[in-house]
């Protein structure tokens, strides 16, 4: 799993803290602020099965000082896999095993140091839990049975220009009793409007395997700049190509403020 | 103005950064690739009730980003499906459900395969790889077992019934006597199949199912023997030992011979074969205390009952198997009876005592090594059995008894018992029934249809009686001539005397007590087997 990416992270940290020593100062986050967020992926890939994924999720951002901050964040997702496409009864009997579904809980924490006028640099660590009910013959391949747990760790760092923002994150995780995993991506964010956002990523070489992906995310003002609402949609590049559609909410607790405020000042 | 062109410049880089990455797509992953051995596997089954085919294996090899391997089924052959993994590779046993469970018939299954790779660079979710599938055959044949009668007449198209197992699972397009298609035939079950063949010469046709979905042959072990009409003469045949207690008395049709269960030294059975034109000596194999005897349904058996067991013997030879005793729980003093041999191939044994109690009733598949009690017992049954062992009466009640019992039949097709709706005390002369169970004569004296509805009697001083196959004639031996004679039974006498055809005919040697009597298949000859001697008859010519 080759890191071809690696550098364009590491090219950004310098811009980052170059930039630094100039423009207005804030807080990393401004307050201690919370969000609430219900997600659902539909994920289909070509010739094989597909699968529904709704997803809840919560997350705090705790303000440390003037440069930090710390990001807690907890999940729960489910996966329906839909197999009618490719596992055909033709007897119409409606007997045998033919459904699948993993179920996933996820925790994680984040560090991260802000200047919200240049960018925000950081470091994470998660947990996941993943079962599947598939049926006996089913299963992990590195756990051998129906459960799994990983760990990752990732690190990150974001440029404010103008009314753009650019990401990239190195991501490593290790399944349990398996292989690790590293995955690099780059993203670059648009805001046309302070309430919407639009967003291009790419790179996410995981196992060598590119994705792209175009996601916007709407705060609308009539609704407070409480909500959110996202639409996103990606893409493999190698076959099997599995393409996902994403549509989600979120809530945000306390301070009511622009998306593009929020995602440089709060998040 | 300026800093909106910069802006742009930098998204223009960037959508052409993005762009230029989207490069070298389409590519086969093959790390997130899963491969089967195979994409094909069949299961067949000779039978309903056969042995369930053995499980088959398919080796799964995956690539080395596969975080999940997800094995599902669907369809109703297989009953179980297991893996095993091993490094990169599993193995997939496929097990199919029992023939019993599934029945006949050819189904489709699926097992599909996939690997999944983590969706998101957390692995939080999973996204599919590639999808393969098995594609599980499994054929579950039907059987073809007997047809009975198992003998036919060359040149003579006669109705039979063909049992088997399976035979509604697959669209049956025609039955087939060798390559000879039937001119009807309906599917009444799953395990029958009425069916009338055309004339046919002499031979031995195997009775073949024609369905045309249905993979590979079908399995048939029923052979219809198609004989030629031989035309006895007039005769009789002495025994080897003075007045013997005639048992029971059989025509073997296929071997042209004559099968008689005596008591002569403490039970004998007497076998007289026809060849060349002429009667040859009598075969005698001793049975103690024989009771009865009954042709298997195939005729590859004869099947001897003492007073306590069941001797299988070889027809041709007549060499014993090995005897099934009666089980323990026969009551003490009573003692097997007589059987009939339903076209299951299957007889119905019955059992007897002195006095007037009930005693069981025994069910033996020939080949089985045990008698099956059956729930219902009987009080000293004798049975009678149709020319296609269709269907089993038995009329029941020791001497001593004063209120009429009821008269049983016995289905072959679902081996079910139930009241004839009948209430009959029985004589010396058993049950007699005609080659499709339309006339059932109980006593030798009342003749009913096969819903057991009265249609006319015979002289009450009748000793024996037979029907022409076809039902549309009765021939008894009477006591007061003493004589043979022949009676119209093709229609109903509304439960009044049938009327008598012809005059009584003297036969050309007297019988003897305790007459029995038999029909050739083509029913041109009578046989009768009394105390004193054998007589061959021809069947008297009336208008």
């Amino acid at each position: 799993m080759t890191n071809h990416r690696l550098p364009i992270a590491a090219a950004l940290l310098p811009m980052l803290l170059a930039a630094g020593a100039a423009g207005a100062q804030s807080r990393a986050a401004e307050t201690l602020n919370f969000e609430f967020g219900v997600d659902a992926k539909d994920s289909d890939t070509s010739g094989s099965t597909s699968n529904g994924t709704l997803g809840l999720k919560g997350a705090a951002t705790i303000p440390l000082g003037r440069y930090f901050a710390i990001a807690a964040s907890a999940g729960y997702s489910k996966s329906q896999v839909r197999t009618r496409d490719s596992l055909v009864d033709e007897s119409d009997s409606n007997t045998g095993i033919a459904s699948c579904s993993f179920k996933g809980t996820q925790g994680g924490i984040t560090l991260f140091a802000r200047r919200p006028t240049l960018g925000k640099m950081g470091v994470s660590y998660g947990v996941n839990q993943l079962s599947s009910e598939c049926g006996d013959s089913s299963r992990f391949v590195t756990s051998g049975d129906d459960s799994l747990d990983a760990k990752n760790y990732r690190v990150f760092a974001e440029y404010y220009l103008y009314d753009f923002t650019l990401a990239a994150s190195q991501t490593s995780t290790d399944l349990d009793r398996g292989d690790k995993l590293d995955s690099t991506s780059i993203t670059a964010s648009w805001y046309p409007l302070d309430s919407l956002r639009i967003s291009a990523s790419a790179g996410n070489d995981l196992y060598e395997r590119d994705t792209f992906g175009l996601m916007l995310e709407h705060q609308p003002d009539f609704l407070g700049d409480g909500l959110g609402v996202y639409l996103g949609y990606a893409q493999t590049d190698q076959s099997p190509s599995t393409r996902t559609i994403a549509f989600g909410f979120a809530y945000y607790f306390g301070m009511r403020v622009d998306l593009k405020t929020r995602d440089r000042q709060y998040r | 103005m300026h800093h909106l062109a910069g802006i742009s410049r930098v998204a223009g880089l960037l959508l052409v950064s993005l762009l230029s990455a989207c490069g070298g797509g389409g590519d086969d992953d093959q790390s997130a690739h899963t491969e089967l051995s195979t994409h094909s596997i069949a299961f067949s089954a000779d039978a309903p009730d056969a042995a369930t085919p053995a499980a088959q294996t398919v080796t799964a090899t995956f690539g080395a980003d596969i975080a999940h391997l997800s094995v599902l089924r669907a369809g109703p052959g297989i009953v179980r499906v297991t893996s095993s993994l091993a490094g990169r590779t599993a193995q997939i046993r496929i097990e199919p459900q029992a023939p019993s469970s599934i029945g006949t018939g050819a189904f489709t299954s699926t097992v599909a395969v996939t690997g999944y790779v983590c969706a998101d660079a957390a692995c939080s979710t999973f996204a599919a790889g590639n999808t393969e599938t098995v594609t599980v055959k499994y054929q579950v044949s039907p059987i073809v077992r007997y047809v009975a009668p198992y003998v036919a007449t060359a040149e003579t198209s006669a109705a039979a019934v063909i049992r088997g197992k399976g035979f509604q699972g697959f669209a049956t397009q025609g039955v087939k006597f060798g390559t000879v298609a039937a001119t009807s035939y309906t599917v009444v079950s799953d395990t029958e199949i009425r069916a009338t063949y055309p004339a046919l010469p002499a031979g031995t046709y195997a009775v073949q199912l024609d369905i045309p979905s249905h993979v590979g042959p079908i399995i048939s072990t029923a052979e219809l023997v198609v004989l030629e009409p031989i035309a006895y003469s007039a005769g009789v045949l002495a025994y080897p030992t003075a007045a013997p207690a005639i048992r029971s008395f059989l025509h073997d049709a296929e071997r042209s011979s004559l099968l008689v269960a005596t008591n002569s030294n403490g039970g004998t059975i007497l076998r007289y074969s026809y060849a060349g034109g002429a009667w040859g000596a009598p075969e005698s194999v001793p049975l103690s205390e024989l009771q009865d005897l009954a042709l298997s349904i195939d005729g590859a058996q004869l099947l001897a009952i003492s007073r306590t067991a069941l001797t299988p013997m070889d027809a041709a030879t007549l060499a014993p198997g090995t005897a099934v005793a009666a089980p323990a729980t026969l009551p003490a003093n009573s003692f097997l009876k007589n059987l009939a041999v339903g076209n299951d191939n299957a007889a119905l044994i019955t059992s007897g005592i002195a006095g007037s109690t009930t005693t069981p009733l025994y069910h033996f598949a020939v080949g089985a090594t045990a008698l099956n009690e059956l729930t219902t017992k009987l009080d000293d049954a004798t049975p009678g059995v149709s020319g296609d062992g269709s269907i089993v009466v038995l009329i029941q009640g020791d001497p001593s008894v004063t209120a009429a019992p009821s008269v049983v039949a016995y289905t072959a097709a679902d081996n079910g018992l139930a009241a004839s709706g009948i209430s009959l005390k029985q004589t010396a002369v058993a049950p007699v029934l005609d080659r499709a169970a339309t006339r059932i004569a109980l006593n030798g004296v009342n003749v009913y249809d096969s819903s057991f509805a009265l249609l006319g009697t015979l002289p009450g001083t009748t000793l024996a009686v037979v029907f022409s196959p076809d039902g549309k004639r009765a021939y008894t031996y009477d006591s007061r001539a003493p004589a043979l004679l022949t009676f119209d039974t093709s229609k109903s006498a509304a439960g009044k005397a049938f009327a008598q055809l012809g005059s009584a005919v003297t036969l050309v040697g007297a019988p003897g007590t305790g007459v029995k009597m038999a029909i050739s298949p083509d029913g041109g000859t009578l046989f009768f087997a009394g105390s004193t001697q054998l007589v061959i008859q021809p069947t008297p010519v009336v208008p």
